[in-house]
């Protein structure tokens, strides 16, 4: 039985292309291969990785199915500045909640979560010293409006103020749905 | 008559007390009467000091205050992609300083986490601060309020430094209300901020002032903040809310951005009124942002009834864990990015450490060790004068804190470039204190000097005026005569025994004597020649 972690596939890949094919040739069983070389086969054996795309489903208990209402939809795209209220955005909002749910069957008590993989790594740090100089000119050329050396921009936050008739198309539109 | 005599001892006795509350047992506790005696305040400070350093804290940009707008800002702070921070080493030594000046424990592992929000004078859409993993925590912070309105004495009180952490702080944004836009200035984005979060244990104004002042005291003894609040080095948000004792803590207000000491006493002051004021009309605090409007001197809402924001924090993944190790301890792994144990060799003395030296060893009162602790520079020329051991503290204090520091006001000048330097100041000294000029005379000889740049020596100066002290046969001499000259004044005051007759006879004598004579003594001989 081979088990070949990622990365040693990636480096085999890498030396695949440098063998002759030849030599590849005697040693490749040729049915096994797809137009995507994702793995290797060597000698016979089966691969761990599946030969067709495979969806598989948890029959555990899964948490309730989230409910998106209109409050949730505002909500969020106050939050994100993402326009998504129509039905193609919901549908997939709620199908990435239920994809998300799935995680919710891990077993993660006693568990530290990972924020990154270099975690027995430290923090490099930098001396505390002046390296670049005035970038202004660069930096104001890619506004669309400046003025004397300021940035301009529109008065008050970016929000969605409540446009009452724009959310009762959504409702009308959420009763078609 | 022996009532008034008991009062008068009892009004005696009671200044004793006083006096020496005030000098020996300024560690009683005080606790502020409830506000008609019924409501508690309690406020607690979030303090944001920028730390000085010369390039900002993610990026290798300039830091200085004041310059062109836009001409600081490095393609990191202008959230270009592809761009990754890099943490100052200056920075976090700053932080580890100011986390040991409070005595907090600095956390081996720390951090860092996004907070999204949007706003123009934030480029990235997030800002890079700590939350769950601060620097440091568990610090405590001790001050004394001085000059209470309420308490009459100084008293000392305590807050908890909860957490200290590392955050970058967002641009400017001025406002153009007449035109209807928004001016973005990215100078300030980016620059390194230490959050020093304090628990809710402040009850009044100015016990928020006094924290503050000792705050910025501290910072600026450690050089990691130059405490300039009108340069927005330093800047407070205060959390106040109301409750009685036996009750649940209020609904809290958060008043944010105080520019200056002035500014927090009367916001908070201010908010803990408008906030008794709406629950004794049986209303209910709504918990929201506020601001402080320096022209109305008021608080007013800056958001109203929004649901609460929503920061959606999450890890900084461009940074990896911050590690420290402490060459200090027994079983250090040196596996930290840097030596707790070298930033604590760095800290200086400590303000309040000073001013119990000052106390202890110099005999200062509590108000004038404040005052000198509270200046670097007058501190050294302090030390400087007292280097001489047979100088009298009390005097030099005087001399030093009324008279020199008026005279350098008027020319505009500070101790640093006084043109009395401190050799010449022992000498005004040392010529009071043995008794050959007065009090009078040393304010002219520093005034001379200072004001009108007189550059002969003090003992010089009194030499050519003649402005020795007379000797008390001259002056009881002028006495006579003054006495003799004013006979209708004298029968007077002996009839009346009137105190503005006396003072009278004595500003005569002072002229006549062309501010020579000392003028204790004179009040002594002028009573008994007078009551003879």
């Amino acid at each position: 039985v081979l088990e070949i972690p990622e990365m040693e596939v990636a480096c085999l890949r890498q030396g695949l292309l440098r063998y002759t094919w030849r030599k590849l040739s005697a040693r490749i069983n040729f049915s096994n291969v797809t137009s995507q070389p994702a793995f290797v086969t060597a000698k016979q054996e089966r691969s761990k990785v599946p030969q067709h795309p495979v969806s598989p489903s948890i029959n555990e208990d899964l948490p309730p199915k989230t409910e998106v209402d209109l409050q949730l939809v505002q909500r969020l795209e106050k939050l994100s500045l993402v326009d998504f209220v129509n039905k193609e955005g919901l549908t997939r909002l709620e199908a990435a909640i239920s994809m998300a749910d799935q995680l919710c069957v891990v077993n993660t008590e006693g568990v530290e979560p990972m924020i990154t993989v270099l975690e027995d790594r430290s923090l490099p740090l930098a001396e505390d010293e002046v390296h670049s100089g005035d970038l202004s000119e660069e930096l104001l050329a890619c506004a669309q409006e400046t003025l004397e050396d300021y940035f301009v921009v529109p008065p008050g936050n970016i929000t969605y103020s409540e446009e009452k008739g724009y959310y009762r198309e959504l409702d009308q539109g959420e009763e078609d749905i | 008559r022996s009532g008034r005599k008991m009062r008068h001892q009892l009004r005696l006795q009671t200044r004793l007390q006083n006096a020496l509350l005030r000098h020996y047992n300024i560690n009683s506790q005080y606790k502020p009467h409830l506000i008609r005696d019924y409501w508690e305040p309690v406020i607690g400070l979030e303090i944001h000091a920028q730390i000085s350093s010369i390039s900002k804290l993610f990026s290798r940009v300039g830091t200085r205050y004041g310059a062109p707008p836009n001409t600081q800002v490095g393609i990191f702070e202008s959230a270009h992609p592809g761009t990754l921070p890099v943490l100052n080493k200056r920075c976090v030594e700053a932080g580890i300083k100011t986390a040991l000046a409070f005595g907090a424990t600095v956390n081996k592992i720390s951090l860092f986490d996004r907070k999204h929000y949007f706003y123009p004078d934030l480029p990235a859409g997030y800002q890079i601060t700590q939350l769950d993993y601060p620097l440091a925590s568990n610090g405590r912070l001790e001050f004394i309020v001085l000059n209470s309105s309420l308490h009459k004495h100084p008293y000392r009180h305590s807050v908890d430094l909860l957490q200290l952490q590392l955050e970058e702080d967002s641009g400017k944004s001025i406002h153009d209300k007449d035109n209807n836009r928004v001016l973005v200035d990215l100078n300030r984005a980016g620059q390194p901020l230490m959050e020093l979060v304090f628990a809710p244990g402040l009850r009044n104004g100015e016990e928020a002032a006094a924290m503050v002042k000792e705050v910025a005291l501290i910072l600026t003894r450690i050089g990691t903040c130059n405490g300039r609040m009108h340069e927005g080095a330093l800047r407070v948000d205060a959390n106040i809310s109301v409750h009685r004792p036996d009750e649940p803590l209020g609904t809290r207000t958060e008043v944010k951005n105080l520019g200056s000491i002035g500014s927090l006493l009367k916001a908070v002051d201010y908010e803990i009124q408008r906030q008794i004021d709406i629950l004794e009309s049986g209303g209910n605090v709504t918990s929201e942002t506020r601001s402080f409007d320096t022209h109305t001197q008021e608080t007013i809402s800056m958001r109203d009834k929004e649901v609460i924001q929503d920061y959606r924090f999450m890890p900084e993944p461009n940074l990896l864990p911050l590690r420290l190790h402490d060459s200090s301890e027994p079983n250090c792994q040196y596996d930290g990015s840097l030596d707790i144990s070298k930033v604590r060799a760095k800290i200086p003395e400590l303000p309040e450490a000073t001013r119990q030296k000052l106390i202890r060893d110099y005999g200062l009162s509590l108000e004038n060790a404040f005052l000198l602790a509270s200046k670097d520079d007058l501190l050294d020329y302090f030390m400087a004068v007292m280097s001489n051991t047979k100088r009298s503290s009390k005097l030099v204090c005087n001399l030093l804190l009324n008279n020199l520091l008026e005279a350098l006001n008027s020319i505009n000048t500070d101790i640093t470039n006084s043109p009395l330097s401190a050799s010449a100041f022992g000498e005004i000294v040392d010529l009071q204190q043995s008794c050959r000029i007065v009090t009078n005379i040393s304010q002219q000889v520093i005034s001379a000097i200072c004001i009108e740049r007189d550059s002969r020596s003090p003992t010089q100066i009194v030499l050519d005026n003649n402005w020795l002290q007379l000797s008390n046969d001259v002056m009881e001499e002028i006495v006579e005569k003054i006495l003799a000259d004013n006979l209708e004044l004298v029968e007077k005051y002996k009839k009346s025994k009137k105190k503005k007759l006396l003072n009278a006879l004595m500003g005569k004598i002072n002229k006549a004597s062309d501010n020579r004579a000392n003028m204790k003594i004179v009040n002594d001989v002028l009573l008994k020649k007078l009551s003879s």
